[in-house]
C-alpha cells in the first residue's frame, strides 16, 4: 500500500477529518454519562436484581430457599451423558439405541433399572416390541448415587413416562448388593434377579 | 509479534471479554436456578411444564408467533404491562426454567402472553369483565379467527385437519358458532401440533411470587 | 489514471488480481442480489398481511385434491410469522452477509495482493454454491415449520451447519492470504475486515452452540441469541461496511488510504463496545438489569467511535463534493456512512429505559432495522458492488446500467425514508397508545393505520430499487460474459 499512497497522499485531508474540539468534550460528558448509568442502573451486579430502579443492594430477603428438583437436576445429566445415544427425545435411535419413551426396563422394577445404569446392559434385549442388540457401558465408576438416581427420576417421567422417583439411597443400596459385580447385565440374567429393592 | 498479531490478539481478546461477561456470568447466575417451594400452598414455582407443552413452545417458535406476540411482563417502570394486567409483577429469568426457547418475542402487534393461562382483560373493551381462555376458545381463534368479533388474527387453518365425523368424536372435534360451521357430515378436528400449542398456552402462568420478583398485595 | 473514468481503482490493484476473481465474484453478487428481491417479495406478503388478514387464507373455499394441497402448502409457508422470519433471514444471509463476504474476498485480494490459485478458485465456487444452498434449504427449512424461532437465527439447526461449513472455506481463504502477508502494518480497512473475518465464526458458533445443542435452557438461549444479533449486526456486518468504506472512499477519491484521524482508537473502541452491546434489545426482559444495563451503556458509548468513523469518511467526502455529485457510487457511499452513525444514535436512544417503555416493540422497530439494513449496510453493499464490478469484468459498467443505478438510488433513498417516516409515526402512536393503560388494545391499533400505509408506500418503492439492482448486476454479468457486447456506448 504504502509507496502508491505516499505520492497519492494529501496532507489536507489528514487536516480536515480531525474532529472539531467539543466534539471531545461531548464524548468525555458521554462517558461519564456511562459511568452514572451504570452506578445507578446495575442492580449491584446482583444475579437477583431484576428491576432496575431497585436501589437497595444486598442480598434479596424474603421467599424460600431453593430447594433441588431431581428433575430438573437430572435433565441436566441425561443432557450431558446420555442424550448422544438414546436422543433427547428419548426415542433412540431405533435398531442401535433403544428407546426409553414406554420402555418396560424404564418404569418396571426400580431395581432393575438402577442394576442396568450400574453395571451396564449387553445382548439381546427387545424394547417397545423392537429388538435390539448392543452394549451399554457400567455408569458406576462415573454417575455417584446422587446423579444415578436424577438421571433415572428424570428418565421416568418425561416424555410421557410416569413412573416413581428414584432416591439416592435406593442406587447406594443396589450398588453394595451387587459391590462383586464386574460383567454387564443381560436380558436373561436380569430375569433372574430379584425384582424388589434390597433392604 | 508484528502488527497483524497485536491485531489479532486485540480482536481476540473483544471477542472473549464480552463472551465472560455476558456469557460466562450470566451462565453462573441463571443458567442453574432451581424452582422454589412456596412456604404456604408448598407448590414448588415455577410449575414444571408437561411434554405436551414443550412440544407446544416448538411449534409456537416455529409459526413466528413471537413476531407478534412478547412473552415478558416488564417492571412497573418499565412500561404499562402491570397496569394493562398483563401480570402481576416483572418475569424473571427463573419463570422460563422449564423452556427450551423462552420465547421472549420482539414486537407487539398483539398483546403480551406470558400469563395467557389465567384470567386476563378482554382487548377489545377497556376495563371490561376478564375473562379466562380454554382449549374450545383458542382452537376457535386459530382455525377461525373471524368467528371472533373484531379480531384481525391470522388464521392458523393448517393446523386443523376437516374430515368425515369419524364415529363420537365430540369431545376432539371444533365447536365453530354460527355461520362458520363445516358442511353437513363434517367435523374439524386439531392436528397434534394445534393440541400442543394450546396446551402450551394454557400452561403460561407467572403469577406467583418469587423472592427476586414479589407480588405487591 | 483516466480522468474521464467514473470510478478509479485501477491505481490501488492488479488487474489480473481482479479478473481472476470474475467467476466466484459474479456468481455470488448474482446470487445475492437475487436473494435481495426474494426477501423483499417476502416482506411485502408479511407486511400486507397486516392489514389483510386473510390473505392467503385460502384453505375454506379451495376443496380439489391438489390446488387444494398446494393452496394449503401457500397458507402455511407465509402466513406473517414464518414470512417474517424468512424475510429476515433471507435478507441477512442471502443479501447482506454474501454480498458483504463477496467485498470482503475482493478487499483480501486487494490488501494482500495475493492471487488465489486454480483449485484455490474451484474451491471458493464450491464455497458459494455451498451457501447459496444453506440459505435455500434454511429458507425451506423455515417455510415448513422448523424455524428455530429466534429472530435473525431462525434457520434450522442443519440449515445453520451448511452456512458454517461454507464459510469456513471462504474464511480460511481470506485468513490464509493475510497470514502469507509480509509484515507492515495493517490498515484502517485491514482492522475491521481482519475483525470480522475472526468475529463471524466465533458469534455463529458460540449461538449455535448454545441455541441448538441444548446445553442450556430457561432465559440463556434467549440471552445468547441477543448477544449473537449484536455481535453479528454490529462486530460482523458493520466492519465489513465500515472496511470497505474506509477502503473506497480515499482510493476512489484519490487520497492515502492510512492517513485518518483518530481511527485507531475508534476501531478499539467499536470492538470493545460492541462485543457488548447485543444485549440491549432484551431491555426490560427477564435478566438481571445489570447485564442489559452494561449492554445499554456501550450502545450508547458506540457514538462515539460511530461519530469518529462518520466524520472519517463525510470530511473528504465534503470537501470533494464536485466528484461526488458526478459519481453514483460515492452517492450510495456517502448515505451509508451518514445512516451508520442515524442507526447507531436511533438504537441508543431506544435502548434507554423511558423511551423504550413506550416506542419498544412497537412498529418503530421496524424502521430502526430498515434504516440499519437498507439505509445503512445494503447502500454501502450497493455501491461496492457497482464499484466492484468494473474491476473483475475489466470494463466499464454498461451505460443503461448506469443510469439506472442512479435512478436505483433515488427510489431506493426515498424509499427508506418513506419507510422510516411512516413506521416512526406509527410506532409512536402505537406506542404511546398501547403506554397510555386506560386505552383498549385493540384501539391502538387503529392509532397506527394512516402511518402504515406510508411504511407501505416506502415499501413498495424499495422493492422497485432492488428490482433495479437485480437487473443492472445481472446485465452487467451477462454482458460480460458475451464477448460480442461491445462496451462504451456513451463516451
Ligand atoms: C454409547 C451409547 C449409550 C449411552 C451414552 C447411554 N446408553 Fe443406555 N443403552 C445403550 C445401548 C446400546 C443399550 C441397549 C443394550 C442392549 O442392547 O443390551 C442401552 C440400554 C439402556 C437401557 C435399557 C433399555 C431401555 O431402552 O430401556 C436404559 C434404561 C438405558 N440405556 C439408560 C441410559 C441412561 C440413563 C444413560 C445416561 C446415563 C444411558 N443409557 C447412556 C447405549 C447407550
Ligand atoms: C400478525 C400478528 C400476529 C401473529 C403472527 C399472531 N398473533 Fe396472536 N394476536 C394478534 C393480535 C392483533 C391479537 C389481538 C386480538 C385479535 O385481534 O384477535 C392477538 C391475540 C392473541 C391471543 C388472545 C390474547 C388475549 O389477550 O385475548 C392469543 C392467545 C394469541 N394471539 C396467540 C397467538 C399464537 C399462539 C400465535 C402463533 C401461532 C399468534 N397469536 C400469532 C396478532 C398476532
Amino acid at each position: 500500500m504504502s509507496d502508491h499512497s505516499s505520492n497519492q497522499s494529501n496532507e489536507n485531508s489528514h487536516q480536515e477529518s480531525m474532529l472539531p474540539q467539543w466534539m471531545y468534550w461531548v464524548f468525555a460528558a458521554l462517558l461519564i454519562w456511562g459511568g452514572a448509568y451504570l452506578m445507578r442502573y446495575s442492580g449491584g451486579f446482583s444475579g437477583e436484581v431484576y428491576d432496575e430502579s431497585t436501589v437497595t443492594y444486598g442480598p434479596v430477603k424474603g421467599g424460600a430457599a431453593a430447594v433441588e428438583d431431581p428433575k430438573v437436576l437430572g435433565a441436566r445429566v441425561y443432557k450431558a451423558n446420555c442424550a448422544q445415544c438414546h436422543q433427547l427425545t428419548g426415542l433412540g435411535v431405533e435398531g442401535q439405541y433403544p428407546p426409553l419413551a414406554g420402555s418396560e426396563f424404564v418404569l418396571g422394577s426400580e431395581a432393575h433399572v438402577i442394576r442396568i445404569l450400574l453395571h451396564g446392559l449387553v445382548g439381546p434385549i427387545t424394547v417397545n416390541g423392537k429388538p435390539y442388540n448392543g452394549n451399554m457401558a457400567p455408569w458406576k465408576d462415573v454417575l455417584d448415587d446422587k446423579k444415578i438416581s436424577q438421571v433415572l427420576t428424570y428418565i421416568r417421567s418425561d416424555w410421557g413416562n410416569n413412573a416413581s422417583a428414584i432416591t439416592p439411597e435406593m442406587v447406594a443400596a443396589v450398588r453394595k448388593e451387587e459391590a462383586a459385580r464386574s460383567a454387564s447385565w443381560t436380558e436373561k440374567e436380569l430375569e433372574a434377579a430379584p425384582k424388589v429393592l434390597p433392604k | 509479534m508484528n502488527g497483524y498479531g497485536r491485531l489479532f490478539v486485540g480482536i481476540l481478546f473483544a471477542f472473549v471479554f464480552s463472551w465472560a461477561a455476558l456469557i460466562l456470568v450470566p451462565l453462573n447466575q441463571v443458567g442453574n436456578l432451581m424452582p422454589l417451594e412456596d412456604q404456604t400452598s408448598g407448590d414448588l414455582n415455577p410449575p414444571a411444564l408437561s411434554g405436551l407443552a414443550k412440544r407446544g413452545s416448538q411449534v409456537y417458535a416455529a409459526n413466528g408467533c413471537a413476531s407478534c406476540h412478547t412473552q415478558q411482563v416488564r417492571s412497573e417502570s418499565g412500561g404499562s404491562d402491570i397496569a394493562r394486567q398483563w401480570g402481576a409483577r416483572q418475569t424473571v429469568a427463573r419463570d422460563y426454567l422449564y423452556h427450551s426457547n423462552p420465547n421472549l418475542g420482539s414486537m407487539r402487534l398483539g398483546p403480551d402472553l406470558a400469563n395467557l393461562g389465567v384470567e386476563r382483560p378482554d382487548l377489545n373493551v377497556n376495563a371490561g369483565p376478564k375473562k379466562k381462555y380454554d382449549a374450545a376458545g383458542l382452537h376457535q381463534l386459530f382455525y377461525a379467527p373471524r368467528s371472533i368479533k373484531g379480531s384481525s388474527h391470522p388464521s392458523y387453518s393448517f393446523l386443523y385437519e376437516k374430515r368425515e365425523i369419524k364415529g363420537a368424536n365430540a369431545e376432539v372435534s371444533l365447536i365453530l358458532p354460527v355461520g362458520f360451521e363445516t358442511e353437513e357430515g363434517k367435523e374439524v378436528v386439531p392436528s397434534e401440533d394445534a393440541k400442543a400449542l394450546v396446551a402450551y398456552l394454557l400452561s403460561l402462568n407467572r403469577m406467583y411470587a418469587l423472592p427476586e420478583a414479589p407480588v405487591k398485595p | 489514471m483516466n480522468g474521464s473514468k467514473d470510478v478509479q481503482l485501477e491505481g490501488y490493484g492488479d488487474e489480473n488480481l481482479d479478473r481472476s476473481l470474475q467467476g466466484p465474484l459474479s456468481l455470488l453478487f448474482v446470487c445475492s442480489a437475487l436473494w435481495l428481491v426474494v426477501s423483499s417479495l417476502l416482506g411485502a406478503v408479511a407486511f400486507w398481511q397486516l392489514k389483510f388478514p386473510g390473505l392467503i387464507d385460502f384453505k375454506a373455499g379451495i376443496q380439489t385434491p391438489y390446488v387444494g394441497w398446494f393452496f394449503d402448502f401457500i397458507h402455511q409457508a407465509l402466513n406473517y410469522g414464518r414470512a417474517v422470519a424468512a424475510t429476515k433471514s433471507v435478507m441477512i444471509y442471502g443479501w447482506l452477509l454474501q454480498g458483504f463476504l463477496g467485498v470482503a474476498i475482493w478487499l483480501t485480494g486487494r490488501l494482500t495482493k495475493k492471487m488465489i490459485c486454480k483449485t484455490g478458485n474451484y474451491f471458493l465456487l464450491g464455497a458459494i454454491a455451498l451457501w447459496n444452498i444453506g440459505v435455500l434449504v434454511g429458507l425451506m427449512g423455515v417455510f415448513s415449520g422448523e424455524a428455530s424461532g429466534f429472530s435473525g437465527f431462525d434457520f434450522p439447526k442443519y440449515a445453520a451447519a451448511i452456512l458454517f461449513t461454507a464459510y469456513a472455506f471462504i474464511g480460511l481463504g481470506m485468513g490464509m492470504r493475510f497470514a502469507k502477508k509480509s509484515c507492515s502494518v495493517p490498515t484502517p480497512s485491514e482492522w475491521y475486515l481482519i475483525g470480522a473475518i475472526f468475529w463471524f465464526p466465533w458469534f455463529f458458533g458460540v449461538a449455535y452452540y448454545f441455541v441448538f445443542c441444548k446445553v442450556v435452557f430457561g432465559v440463556m438461549p434467549a440471552l445468547v441469541h441477543a448477544w449473537y444479533i449484536g455481535g453479528l449486526e454490529v462486530l460482523v456486518l458493520g466492519s465489513l461496511a465500515i472496511s470497505i468504506l474506509y477502503y473506497l472512499v480515499p482510493s476512489i477519491l484519490g487520497l492515502a488510504l492510512n492517513r485518518v484521524h483518530s481511527a485507531k482508537s475508534a476501531f478499539w473502541f467499536f470492538a470493545f463496545l460492541g462485543a457488548w452491546s447485543g444485549v440491549r434489545h432484551l431491555v426490560g426482559g427477564p435478566l438481571p438489569a445489570w447485564m442489559i444495563s452494561s449492554s445499554v451503556v456501550a450502545g450508547v458509548l458506540l457514538l462515539i467511535p460511530g461519530t469518529i468513523i462518520a466524520n472519517n469518511q463525510m470530511v473528504p467526502l465534503w470537501s470533494n463534493w464536485c466528484k461526488v455529485k458526478s459519481t453514483p457510487v460515492l452517492w450510495y457511499l456517502a448515505t451509508g456512512g451518514v445512516s451508520l452513525l442515524v442507526w447507531i444514535s436511533l438504537e441508543a436512544m431506544m435502548s434507554l429505559r423511558g423511551v423504550s417503555a413506550a416506542l419498544r416493540f412497537s412498529y418503530f422497530e421496524m424502521g430502526v432495522s430498515a434504516v440499519f439494513e437498507y439505509a445503512f449496510l445494503s447502500m454501502v453493499l450497493f455501491g461496492s458492488i457497482y464499484a466492484i464490478l468494473p474491476t473483475l469484468t475489466g470494463k466499464e459498467l454498461p451505460c443503461c446500467v448506469k443510469c439506472c443505478s442512479k435512478c436505483q438510488f433515488w427510489w431506493g433513498f426515498c424509499g427508506v425514508i418513506t419507510f422510516f417516516t411512516g413506521t416512526f409515526f406509527a410506532g409512536t402512536f402505537m406506542g404511546l397508545g398501547i403506554n397510555f393503560a386506560p386505552m383498549a388494545f385493540v384501539a391502538t391499533t387503529n392509532l397506527a393505520s394512516p402511518f402504515f400505509w406510508l411504511s407501505v408506500a416506502g415499501g413498495i418503492m424499495v422493492l422497485l430499487a432492488n428490482l433495479i439492482f437485480v437487473k443492472n448486476v445481472v446485465a452487467t454479468v451477462l454482458s460480460a460474459c458475451c464477448e460480442s457486447n461491445k462496451e462504451g456506448c456513451c463516451s
